[in-house]
C-alpha cells in the first residue's frame, strides 16, 4: 500500500480505501438524521414543530423554577387573575393587543389560561404514556415470551375490559373516586397499556417465530439477550408511536369528560373545561370556543402528523418502502 | 366455518359472563355511596331503616352472588331491574332511548362511509398531486377538530347566518318524521365529519397497496380500461381491509355518539348512562354498559364472519385462530 501513497499524493488524492471509517460524532449524526427526516417527511416535520411548540408552552407558559434558575412565565397574566369590581366591563372582550385571545366570562385572559392548561394536558398525557409503556412492555414481554398460562389468563382479562368503551370506564372511576388529573393519568395509562399490550403481544409472538430468533437460540443466547437485543428493538417503534398518541388521547378524553359532566376540578384551566364553559357563551363570545377548540385541534393535528411520519420511518416492515418515491 | 362460528360464539358468551361478573361486583362493592344515600338525607329520622327498606324494595339486599345471579337472569329475560333514581323499571326508560342511539350511530356510520370512501379513492388515484395533498390535510384536520367545537360552531353559525336552528324539543320518528329528521341531521353530520378523516387515510393506503399488486399490472397489460381495472380489480380488494377497519370503528362510533347526544340534548342511551353516573345510579350503569358490551362484541363477531365470507383465502379451519 505504501508504494502507491506517494503516487496518490502526487495526484492530489487521498487514500481512504482501507482506513477504518471513523463513525461521525453523535451530534452530527443526529442532525443528519433530522435533516433526512425533514426532507423525507415534511408534513411530519411540521407536526414535530407544532409538538415542540406545545411542549415549550407547557414548560415555559406558567413559568419555571429549577433550583436557583427561575424563568419568568410566558403567560401575560395568572390563569385566575381578574378584577371582581370590573369583571362586568372586562368580560367577553374580543382579541386585542392587551388580550391576544380576548377575555372570558369573568374577564380573565384566555391566552394565559390556555398556556396554563397546556401544562396540565401535557402532564396528564406524559404520565399516561409512562404508565402505559411500562405496563404494556412488561406485560407483553412476560406473557408473550414466557409462560403460556400467564398469557392465557391475562389475555382473557384484557378482553373483558376491552369490550367496554374506555369512556364508560373512566366515567365510572370518576364517579366513584372523583376526577383529579392523577386519576385521569392513571386510568388512561392502564387502559392504554392494555391496548398497546395487545398489539405488542401479537408482534412479539410473530417475531419470536422468525428464523433469526431460532438462530440466536441455537447459538446459546440467553432469554434476556434475545428479548433485549432481538425482540425489543423490533417493537420499539410501536412504543414511540404510542407516545405520540398519549397526549392527544389525554386531551380528547379530558374534553369529552368535561362535556359529559365529569370534567376535572372546574377551577383548573384545562382545555376541556374551557371548551365546555364556552358552550354557554357562544353567542356573545364565539372566540372562547374557537381559541380553545383550535388549541386542542392544533395539538392533535401536530401529534398525528408526527406519529404517522415516525411510524413510516421507524416501522422495520416498511423499510423496503422507504426508498420508493 | 360453522365450527369456527360456534367456537367464537362460545368464547363471546364466556367473555360476556366473566366481564359482567367483574363489572357487577366492582360496581356494587367499590362505590362508597349510591343514589339511595343521596335521596335519604342523614338528618331524617330512622335514616338507616328507610334506606334498608328502599334497598329491599329495589332488590338490593341479600348476598351479592344471589343478586348477581338474579340480575343475570333478568338481563336475558328482559327484566333489567329498577333505577335507583327514578325507581322505574330500566327497560321502560331505555325502550325509547335505544332507537335514538342506534339511529344516530347507524346514520352516522353511513355518512362516514359515504364521505370517506370516495375521498380516499380520489386521494389514491391522484397520489402526491394537488387533490391528494389538499384532501389528506383536510382529513388530518377533520380528525383533529374536536366534535364539541364543530357542533358549537355549526349550531351558532346556522342560527346567526341562516336563521335556522333545529327544533328544541325532541320528537320521535313515529310521532313527527319531519321534525325528527331536522333534529337528527346535524348530529349525524358532526359524527361523519369527525370520524371520516381516519377512514380517508386508511382507504388511500389500502388502495395504493392494491394498485401496486401484480394482478393490477396484468389487468392493465390486458388492455382493460382504467375504469374497469379500478372497479373490478382494485376496489373489490380494498373492500376487505375496509371491512376490518369499519368493524374496529364501531366502539369509537358508540363513544362519539355518547358525546353527540350530550352536545345536542338527544334522549339517547349514552346520555342516560352518564346521567345515571351523575346520580350514582349504579344498577342503570351496569345494565347499559352490558348492553354496549353485547353490541360491541356482536359487531366484532359479525365483522370477522363478514371477512371470512368475503375473502376466499381466509379459512377458519381448526387450528387457525
Amino acid at each position: 500500500m505504501a508504494r502507491y501513497e506517494g503516487a496518490l499524493e502526487a495526484a492530489g488524492l487521498e487514500w481512504e480505501g482501507l482506513a477504518p471509517q471513523r463513525p461521525r460524532p453523535f451530534p452530527q449524526r443526529a442532525l443528519g438524521g433530522l435533516a433526512w427526516f425533514c426532507s423525507r417527511k415534511p408534513l411530519g416535520a411540521f407536526g414535530g414543530v407544532l409538538v415542540l411548540l406545545l411542549l415549550l408552552m407547557a414548560l415555559l407558559g406558567p413559568g419555571l423554577r429549577v433550583g436557583p434558575l427561575e424563568v419568568p412565565r410566558l403567560a401575560p397574566y395568572h390563569y385566575n387573575q381578574y378584577d371582581i369590581a370590573r369583571a362586568h366591563l372586562e368580560r367577553f372582550q374580543s382579541p386585542s393587543l392587551e388580550h391576544p385571545m380576548g377575555t372570558d366570562q369573568r374577564g380573565r385572559d384566555v391566552l394565559s389560561r390556555l398556556l396554563y392548561g397546556a401544562r396540565i394536558s401535557v402532564a396528564i398525557g406524559l404520565g399516561a404514556f409512562i404508565i402505559s409503556t411500562v405496563l404494556s412492555t412488561t406485560l407483553t414481554l412476560i406473557s408473550a415470551y414466557y409462560v403460556r398460562s400467564v398469557d392465557l389468563l391475562l389475555q382473557r382479562l384484557i378482553e373483558m375490559f376491552n369490550f367496554i368503551p374506555d369512556l364508560l370506564i373512566i366515567g365510572a372511576i370518576f364517579a366513584i373516586k372523583g376526577g383529579t388529573p392523577l386519576t385521569l393519568a392513571l386510568t388512561l395509562g392502564v387502559l392504554g397499556g392494555l391496548n398497546t399490550g395487545r398489539v405488542l403481544r401479537a408482534e412479539v409472538i410473530r417475531i419470536r417465530g422468525l428464523p433469526y430468533v431460532d438462530a440466536s437460540k441455537a447459538m446459546g443466547a440467553s432469554d434476556g439477550r434475545i428479548i433485549f437485543r432481538h425482540i425489543l428493538p423490533n417493537v420499539m417503534f410501536w412504543i414511540i408511536v404510542s407516545a405520540t398518541n398519549a397526549v392527544s388521547v389525554a386531551i380528547v378524553a379530558e374534553a369529552n369528560l368535561a362535556v359529559l359532566g365529569f370534567g376535572l376540578d372546574p377551577a383548573l384551566p384545562t382545555w376541556g373545561n374551557m371548551l365546555d364553559e364556552s358552550r354557554e357563551y357562544v353567542r356573545q363570545a364565539p372566540h372562547l370556543a374557537i381559541f380553545s377548540g383550535l388549541m386542542v385541534a392544533m395539538t392533535i393535528f401536530g401529534f398525528r402528523l408526527l406519529g404517522d411520519a415516525l411510524r413510516d420511518v421507524l416501522d422495520p416492515r416498511l423499510h423496503g418502502a422507504r426508498q420508493r418515491p | 366455518m360453522t365450527d369456527y362460528f360456534l367456537r367464537r360464539l362460545l368464547l363471546l358468551a364466556l367473555t360476556l359472563l366473566g366481564g359482567s361478573a367483574v363489572l357487577f361486583f366492582a360496581m356494587r362493592t367499590l362505590p362508597p355511596r349510591d343514589a339511595i344515600d343521596l335521596q335519604v338525607p342523614p338528618q331524617t329520622p330512622n335514616a338507616e331503616e328507610t334506606k334498608q327498606a328502599l334497598r329491599r324494595q329495589l332488590g338490593l339486599d341479600g348476598p351479592l352472588y344471589r343478586q348477581y345471579l338474579d340480575w343475570l337472569k333478568g338481563f336475558f329475560t328482559g327484566d333489567w331491574g329498577k333505577s335507583l333514581h327514578s325507581r322505574r323499571p330500566i327497560v321502560q326508560e331505555l325502550k325509547n332511548r335505544i332507537p335514538v342511539s342506534f339511529e344516530l350511530s347507524l346514520i352516522g356510520f353511513f355518512f362516514t362511509w359515504a364521505l370517506s370512501f370516495p375521498l380516499g379513492v380520489l386521494c389514491a388515484l391522484r397520489q402526491d398531486r394537488l387533490p391528494d395533498y389538499v384532501l389528506r390535510s383536510l382529513a388530518y384536520a377533520m380528525d383533529a377538530l374536536p366534535a364539541i367545537l364543530i357542533g358549537i360552531l355549526l349550531l351558532t353559525y346556522l342560527a346567526i347566518n341562516f336563521g335556522w336552528a333545529p327544533p328544541t324539543t325532541f320528537a320521535y320518528f313515529w310521532d313527527d318524521p319531519v321534525r325528527h329528521l331536522k333534529i337528527m341531521i346535524l348530529p349525524t353530520v358532526v359524527i361523519a365529519v369527525t370520524s371520516a378523516g381516519n377512514l380517508v387515510r386508511f382507504t388511500r393506503t389500502f388502495l395504493l397497496e392494491v394498485l401496486r399488486q401484480d394482478y393490477i399490472r396484468t389487468a392493465r397489460a390486458k388492455g382493460l380500461s382504467e375504469q374497469v381495472v379500478l372497479v373490478r380489480h382494485a376496489l373489490r380488494n380494498v373492500a376487505l381491509p375496509f371491512i376490518t377497519v369499519l368493524g374496529a370503528a364501531i366502539p369509537g362510533l358508540l363513544t362519539s355518539s355518547v358525546i353527540i347526544e350530550n352536545l345536542f340534548n338527544l334522549p339517547g342511551m349514552g346520555r342516560y348512562t352518564f346521567q345515571a353516573l351523575i346520580n350514582l345510579d349504579y344498577p342503570v350503569f351496569i345494565t347499559t354498559t352490558m348492553f354496549y358490551a353485547v353490541v360491541i362484541l356482536t359487531s366484532q363477531l359479525v365483522t370477522d364472519l363478514t371477512y371470512a365470507w368475503a375473502d376466499p383465502r381466509v379459512s377458519y379451519a381448526r387450528g387457525t385462530p
